[in-house]
């Protein structure tokens, strides 16, 4: 044990030797956890003008519903700026805001006559998607106002929804956002570590020595424990970037290395197969990183795979990683997952694991002996 | 000077012909951006939502509706397919995540409708999520005020208030404007990973050291490498340009597009090849090259516009005399023709902004010849 103890703090010391290897190992992830959770993390918040003709007390209801929206998480739909006609058109036109709503005169009158009243909204339609978010918020306010309304004696009702998630408030996504990217983290810096282990050794053309050594299990030993020492250690600066840059830290750590050990039995064959039929550390890095990184984004990394639509669908229902990261992210978040999800997600990605653990020592034994 | 500063274009085109490997690393990363960026964005709007109707065995009339207008697919998006299955079979698609909200109607709904009292209907969904929580939550809304609207508000069935809505700008896709980003951040990157590339190779090679020995060699190896660098990420962009247009949908509407996009990549070739060449000098390895430049890049890109027009991003008034600002709201205007009143100021910055880095590159040469004047004396 000693032997392979001292075999793994020789391979480290090779990997904190080499900036260039560190670099590879955390830039990436660096880069995609500070910009995902500063630029796509964030619910938009869209200014809107509003311009009450009178104060008219169904105007202001409508008013106050607009300002008072929520997110299922608690943010606040518009930033409203309350204006006279001419300021309002102004700051539209200089695109201050980007919707105005102008609520007419004698609106209480208007539907006390039963009359359906357009109230008009200009969008300055920035993009199809900030539009359709403004345009659904304006439907939520106006299915709020249109309920319960007495005209008269009677009373006007309309559908209710009851919303339940499963867990209350909705989570902000940062948080799903940090999460997936620890998931990342887990698998793509072991997948990394093996990856320049290996391949550094046909670089340096020493593989044949070490093939030939007589204690190569203790070889491989240390190598293994090095390369999840090193990844322990990058998983560790990546969690640390996230608790002191959005506060996120997970519940249940013990839980996490359950997943970190699941993640290295399910990337290390994967890892093996390339690094040995690349045998340089640069492009088979590179190679890793891009089919991890589109792996996390597939199998949803930025959003839960069974939200997608179309071909995204069928590839994240094909690819085992999916399964890895539903389980993961969803057992963080919500501090449990069912277990029959759990079984069957553990069944695909063990079965993935074993037969790419299965077809690397085959390939590496070939490769080695042609040496 | 010229035959030798072609001489250094040519040898740069040779390095990066046999370097195939420097080649692949530079098409990677905006591939990879532009499917995470773009992808995340690009959707269909048409998800599957599972349905118990616990009203079915009375055949409500106005269940059957609102489960119509469930389906519609106008208006906002998402659009919902729906999938009509039992309690027990949500239950357990819900759990297995095969769909992310499950909608319950009550048994007697659609009667209750009728008679003007209606019953709630209960939507589970996973909330783990804050973008799909939206999209559940306002998808469901919107059906309902679109139910509203059809069979109460339009016909005159009930009072209340509908939107009345103008749109100021035509019809455009988050996604197509940010490809017009991409192409922006594209042209930043290869100038300044090729820049570095090339001028990381003499020391990578050893060769440094003859350039140095040659008179002006230095400024001369610096002035080939950037019009080679230039010229490389032309050819680049071309092959990238065409992934864009096939894979990611990218539309350039006309030849004044193609002229402006061409415009706009010389003058940010111009003034990112330059840093990038200085900097691949300086470190003299290109693994020390892909990442800085990335983050580099990537950085500019997005506090640049690249989800949403600058306009209405934080940090407008200092972020819109960056060059990548400039460039991506020329493109908006050449591929969208959108923001025409920016394009005189962002033409002016752009122009700033090479006269800026020849300046750097003038007193470049000057401290150059500083430095070698000393050691020439020295000799004589």
């Amino acid at each position: 044990m000693r032997k392979v103890l001292s075999l793994m703090i020789a391979d480290l010391k090779i990997w904190i030797r080499q900036p260039k290897l560190l670099i590879m190992t955390v830039a990436p992830l660096l880069i995609i956890s500070v910009f995902g959770g500063f630029f796509l993390a964030k619910a938009e918040v869209l200014p809107l003008a509003i311009v009450l003709e009178d104060n008219d007390p169904a105007a202001i209801r409508l008013e106050n519903y607009l300002i008072n929206l929520k997110s299922g998480s608690g943010v606040t739909w518009f930033d409203v700026v309350k204006n006279e006609n001419l300021t309002a058109q102004e700051q539209f036109e200089k695109g201050k805001v980007l919707g105005l709503i102008t609520i007419p005169a004698n609106l209480t009158d208007r539907i006390n006559s039963e009359e359906t009243v357009k109230i008009p909204i200009k969008i300055n339609n920035i993009n199809d998607d900030v539009t359709k978010n403004f345009i659904q918020r304006m439907q939520n306010a106006f299915n709020h106002f249109n309920d319960d309304l007495v005209v008269d004696d009677s009373v006007y009702n309309m559908i209710r929804a009851d919303f339940k998630g499963n867990t209350y408030p909705d989570l902000p996504l940062i948080k799903y956002i940090c999460v997936s990217i620890l998931g990342l983290a887990m698998l793509m810096s072991i997948s990394l570590a093996i990856t320049f282990s290996i391949a550094r050794e046909f670089e340096d053309r020493t593989m044949r020595e070490l093939v030939m050594a007589p204690n190569l299990v203790n070889i491989l030993a240390g190598k293994l424990l090095s390369a999840l020492a090193q990844s322990i250690l990058v998983v560790a600066f990546i969690l640390l970037e996230q608790w002191i840059i959005f506060g996120y830290f997970p519940q249940n750590m013990l839980m996490q290395v359950g997943f970190f050990f699941w993640g290295a039995f399910f990337s290390i064959g994967l890892s093996i197969i390339i690094a040995t039929k690349i045998k340089q550390i640069l492009p088979a890095g590179i190679l890793i990183m891009v089919i991890n990184i589109a792996s996390w984004w597939v199998s949803g990394g930025l959003a839960p795979a069974e939200a997608w639509t179309g071909l995204l669908r069928i590839i994240a229902d094909y690819w085992p990683g999916t399964y890895f990261y539903q389980v993961y992210i969803n057992a963080s978040l919500l501090g449990k997952e069912s277990s029959n999800l759990f079984l069957r997600n553990l069944t695909i990605t063990g079965i993935f694991g074993t037969v790419m653990i299965l077809i690397a020592f085959t390939i590496f034994a070939r490769e080695v002996r042609e040496v | 000077m010229r035959p030798k500063i072609f001489a250094e274009i040519k040898k740069s085109f040779k390095y990066w012909k046999k370097n195939k490997m420097i080649a692949l690393v530079s098409i990677f990363p905006p591939l990879l951006i532009s499917l995470l960026f773009v992808g995340a964005f690009r959707t269909t709007g048409i998800v599957n939502i599972a349905v118990v109707n616990k009203d079915a065995v009375s055949s409500s009339l106005w269940t059957e509706k609102f489960l119509d207008v469930m389906e519609l697919k106008t208006g906002t998006i998402p659009h919902f397919n729906v999938i009509l299955t039992d309690e027990e079979a949500s239950g357990k698609m819900f759990e297995m995540h095969q769909t992310f909200a499950v909608l319950y109607i009550q048994e007697g709904f659609g009667k209750s409708i009728e008679n003007g009292k209606p019953i709630p209907i209960t939507v589970k969904f996973t909330s783990v999520h804050e973008d799909i929580s939206k999209n559940v939550r306002l998808g469901i809304e919107a059906r309902i005020y679109d139910f509203a609207k059809l069979y109460g508000l339009d016909s005159n069935e009930r009072p209340g208030i509908i939107i009345d809505k103008k749109l100021e700008n035509s019809s455009l896709l988050r996604s197509d404007y940010m490809m017009a980003g991409i192409l922006i951040w594209t042209m930043v990157f290869f100038g300044l990973l090729i820049g570095g590339a090339l001028g990381a190779n003499e020391k990578e090679g050893g060769t440094d050291i003859y350039i140095e020995m040659a008179p002006n060699g230095r400024i001369i190896s610096m002035i080939g490498k950037w019009v080679a660098t230039i010229a490389i990420s032309g050819l680049m962009m071309v092959i990238l340009g065409a992934c864009y247009v096939i894979f990611f949908g990218m539309k350039i509407p006309n030849l004044q597009s193609i002229s402006l996009i061409l415009l706009v990549f010389l003058m940010l070739s111009i003034v990112f090849s330059f840093p990038g060449v200085l900097y691949g000098m300086k470190v003299g390895d290109f693994r020390l090259v892909p990442a800085p430049m990335i983050i580099l890049s990537i950085t500019l890109w997005l506090v640049s516009g690249a989800l949403n027009p600058l306009e209405f991003s934080a940090g407008y008034s200092f972020f819109k005399y960056l060059p990548t600002a400039s460039g991506i709201r020329i493109i908006s205007y050449s591929m969208f023709d959108r923001g025409g009143q920016f394009i005189t100021e962002s033409f002016i910055v752009l122009v700033l902004w090479i006269f800026l880095v020849f300046v750097i590159f003038l007193l470049v040469i000057l401290v150059n010849h500083r430095k070698c004047k000393p050691k020439l004396s020295n000799q004589n």
